[in-house]
């Protein structure tokens, strides 16, 4: 084999890997695109039978087919608890595929960041009674004012605080401190609840990352949370980190950046 | 200020266990409730019933819930083309949402999100009960 038919040699191998490499490429899209439109699909079918559910214990739970006693009503009340986490799960789902997909949409505007906080701690009420939590909210003397996705904050904050809250054990101490640095807004959420193993730590925010000690503690999650909560901050031009020990508790920690426009 | 007794309420809803809750809901809390399981049931309903107000689903047979939202604001009759619509859907894009809110919608809630309780509080604030 003379020099010239090398070349055509290893020239013919080249362009064949490089076809097998486009190829794969392009089925690797094509699934991830399949995927993903099976999950939107799959999630809005998901929530009509949840939304019968949801609807119809609800109307039992109000007695508006009848009274109902304390069992009867406690039965129910986990039943529509659950089904809740059902719907957030389908939510969740959902959300990743978007983000997945680059579809995942924002709306951005402005906003008093603490009443942004004040609706979560509010939407998470009755977890905060049932464990008996106290919430230590500092806030600064005169926070500004920021360009924020109302909702998608709000998704963050409830997933960070319902975390906090759910690995607390009764009688668990929350701590919210909001500080300025650098033309960022700093959020610190702080629970003495059970932390996270430190050699799974690194896993934390891949998408249905479970830690152990918590598997033991309480079962229920997606594991969603923290993938779609970090996204959500990144997005937003900030960034997360979280530190925690074992038996000690965490403390998580985000920016937002202040901005005079979006 | 209308009384509860008198208003009328168009459902647009093609899942039948999810229209009879709400028609249930509804109907105890005094309302008078038509229902409608397609868009063109509801286009034919909406000119003999003359809804005070319509709840709407958009994933629905024969004709989707978006093209009954822009027929009903582009009807030739001023009152119904006003008659106020909330949509209510298990669709909740910022697509879908914002098309709706385009189309003319007053209210838009995705199903699962709420309950006929608070169903019911958007119909009494959209109509000022």
């Amino acid at each position: 084999m003379n020099f010239y038919e090398i070349i055509m040699l290893l020239f013919g191998i080249f362009s064949a890997l490089i076809g097998c490499f486009l190829y794969l490429k392009n089925y690797k899209n094509k699934l991830k695109q399949q995927t993903s439109e099976f999950i939107s699909i799959a999630t809005h079918q998901l929530r009509t039978p949840l939304t019968t559910i949801k609807w119809s214990i609800k109307m039992i739970l109000d007695g508006d087919v009848g009274k109902l006693n304390q069992e009867q009503q406690e039965l129910l009340s986990k039943g529509y608890q659950s089904n809740e986490r059902v719907i957030k799960l389908v939510n969740d789902l959902l959300d990743v595929s978007r983000i997945e997909e680059k579809k995942f949409d924002y709306q951005f505007d402005k906003y008093d960041f603490e009443n942004i906080i004040d609706t979560a701690i509010e939407r998470l009420q009755n977890l905060i009674i049932k464990k008996h939590l106290k919430i230590k909210f500092n806030k600064p003397i005169k926070s500004p004012k920021i360009y924020v996705d109302k909702e998608k904050i709000l998704l963050v904050l409830q997933n960070l605080l319902a975390n906090a809250m759910n690995y607390s054990t009764e009688n668990g101490i929350i701590k919210i401190d909001i500080k300025i640095k650098n033309k960022f807004l700093l959020i610190y959420i702080k629970d003495n609840g059970v932390g996270i193993p430190k050699n799974e730590q690194f896993k934390l925010f891949s998408k249905f990352f479970r830690a152990s000690n918590i598997m033991k503690f309480k079962t229920q999650g997606s594991g969603l949370g923290l993938f779609i909560t970090k996204n959500i901050i990144e997005k937003h031009g900030g960034r997360i980190s979280i530190k925690s020990q074992e038996g000690k508790g965490t403390e998580v920690c985000f920016s937002l950046p202040i901005l005079s426009s979006p | 200020m209308l009384n509860k007794q008198e208003i009328k309420i168009l459902l647009v809803e093609d899942d039948n266990f999810l229209r009879e809750i709400c028609t249930k809901k509804l109907t105890k809390q005094g309302f008078i409730v038509y229902e409608a399981i397609d868009g063109e049931q509801a286009l034919k309903k909406l000119e003999k019933v003359r809804p005070d107000i319509i709840l709407l689903d958009i994933i629905l047979p024969i004709i989707d819930g978006f093209e009954v939202l822009k027929q009903i604001r582009s009807h030739k009759d001023k009152k119904i083309q006003k008659t106020p619509i909330i949509i209510l859907s298990n669709l909740g894009q910022k697509n879908d949402v914002d098309k709706a809110f385009t189309l003319g919608a007053n209210n838009y809630l995705i199903k699962a999100h709420f309950t006929t309780d608070d169903i019911l509080d958007k119909i009494k604030k959209e109509l000022s009960l």
